[in-house]
């Protein structure tokens, strides 16, 4: 009899543990509902049509592309905040599962890498992990039109780069990359 | 102080940080509970052996592209923790010497069979990630956390619906089977749990860290306490408070995982070394 309760007892207990797991359904869900690139992008567009009475104040909205609106302010995922066990973690899962991060801001810091391709270039962040075995990366398109190699930092210099979280297809594979960046070294 | 805190309220709100406390906890208490059992059958480095099995298998479930590689390296490991309790008993190679075949087989194998058929980009990552654990314990999926849980479980019903029978079995194995205990059977249903807890280890610790989450724990309860049932309670007490002090320490400090939740094992093994010095414990 002691031994059926003690069982119970710890089954109850590790379901209990494992509970967690639906507060975090809860919260992709959230994810799923908040906005994608291009609602983003249309509610700039919008707020630009909005505002402005003056003429000057109209080419002043104009020329804000929305990528500036939505990296204004506070960013949905600050990568920069993290540790780098953290960090590691956090863009693994990016990568997993894109679809819990489109439309997100998104600020990180990293080492610069590109990989010239035959039509065009791929530039990346990335990020080691704590062992630093294993690295991640995310692919970035600069805002502004930028040339490889003069408007672009060295090889792994250090790098903070904001944009858009997105994906894109290219040879039947999803890839994921940050639209709209904007890059400091 | 305060800046830690934060720290972990901040991290606290990533599902991934909850998962790898869910799981570590709950492979701290499994490995813990037959890790007194393996220590005191003498059977200590098994673990490190059916560990590199596990590395061997998941080199082929890395070759063969599964999606789910659980499976096929739960079954290889848990034929090879058979295979070596019968190579210990009845065949030419006994012992150590058939674990340590076993163990370098299964390490060069698989590094091998990786090296060759692997299509990663990231090998050398791969084979670290499955040797040194790296953040494997913070990127599980819900399923993975699932499929713990539920083995965890198993793992905890065993133990303790044949606590007796593990105790009789794991103190005098002749005395056992005397008095009419299969003792094969039981040492059966020990290969293969310590299997399942090997298995699961790995994703905390990595394949060659995974001992010290067996033996650390067993072995400082066993420098403070005298009885089987006291050294089981605290070891399992220390198991689980060392692997979560590890995960949230490797998580604010940002170190690896497996290795600093094997460092705090170290420590507490050392201050129970002290503490069972000034009280006289058990030696293993």
């Amino acid at each position: 009899m002691k031994k059926m309760i003690c069982m119970i007892n710890i089954i109850v207990l590790l379901f209990t543990l494992a509970a967690c797991g639906r507060q975090t359904k809860g919260r992709t869900q959230n994810m799923n509902q908040e906005k994608t690139v291009s609602d983003i992008l249309a509610q700039a567009d919008s707020e630009a049509q909005d505002t402005g009475d003056t003429a000057k104040e109209e080419a002043k909205e104009e020329s804000k592309s929305p990528a500036s609106v939505a990296l204004d302010g506070d960013f949905d995922v600050d990568l920069t905040v993290l540790g780098s066990t953290i960090v590691y973690a956090e863009v693994y899962n990016m990568m997993m599962t894109p679809e819990d991060y489109v439309g997100k801001s998104v600020k990180m810091e990293g080492a610069f890498a590109v990989y010239e391709g035959e039509e065009r270039n791929y530039y990346a962040c990335i990020i080691e992990d704590a062992t630093a075995c294993c690295a991640q990366g995310i692919e970035f398109v600069l805002r502004e039109n930028a040339v490889y190699p003069d408007d672009y930092p060295a090889l792994g210099e250090n790098i903070t780069v904001t944009g858009i979280f997105d994906t894109y297809e290219e040879e039947g594979n999803s890839y994921c990359q940050l639209i709209h960046a904007e890059m400091e070294s | 102080m305060t800046e830690v805190f934060g720290k972990i309220v901040l991290y606290w709100q990533y599902p991934f940080v909850r998962y790898a406390l869910i799981v570590g906890v709950l492979i701290a208490l499994c490995s813990s509970l037959l890790g007194v059992t393996l220590v005191l059958k003498r059977f200590s480095f098994i673990g490190d052996g059916l560990s590199h099995v596990a590395f061997g298998a998941i080199a082929i479930a890395t070759v063969l592209d599964l999606t789910n590689k659980m499976p096929l390296v739960m079954v290889i490991t848990i034929l090879c923790a058979v295979l070596l309790l019968r190579m210990g008993q009845n065949t030419k190679v006994k012992g150590d010497a058939a674990i340590a075949m076993v163990s370098v087989g299964a390490l060069g194998i698989g590094y091998l069979i990786m090296n060759i058929y692997s299509t990663s980009s990231n090998l050398s990552g791969d084979v670290c990630s499955t040797l040194f654990g790296s953040t494997s314990i913070l990127t599980l999926t819900q399923t993975e956390v699932w499929i713990c849980v539920v083995l965890s479980v198993v793992v905890v019903a065993v133990f303790i619906l044949f606590y007796h029978k593990i105790f009789s079995v794991t103190f005098d194995e002749n005395f056992a089977k005397a008095t009419g205990t299969n003792a094969d059977a039981y040492n059966l249903l020990i290969a293969v749990v310590i299997a399942v807890i090997i298995v699961l280890a790995m994703n905390l610790v990595g394949s060659l860290l995974i001992s010290a989450l067996v033996i650390f724990p067993a072995l400082s309860a066993m420098r403070v306490f005298k009885n089987f049932k006291s050294v089981t309670y605290c070891s399992a007490i220390l198991s689980v408070s060392c692997a979560l002090l590890g995960i949230l320490i490797s998580i604010v400090g940002e170190t690896p995982v497996g290795s600093t939740i094997v460092a705090v094992d170290i420590a507490v093994f050392a201050l129970f070394c002290l503490i069972g010095m000034f009280r006289g414990g058990v030696k293993a």
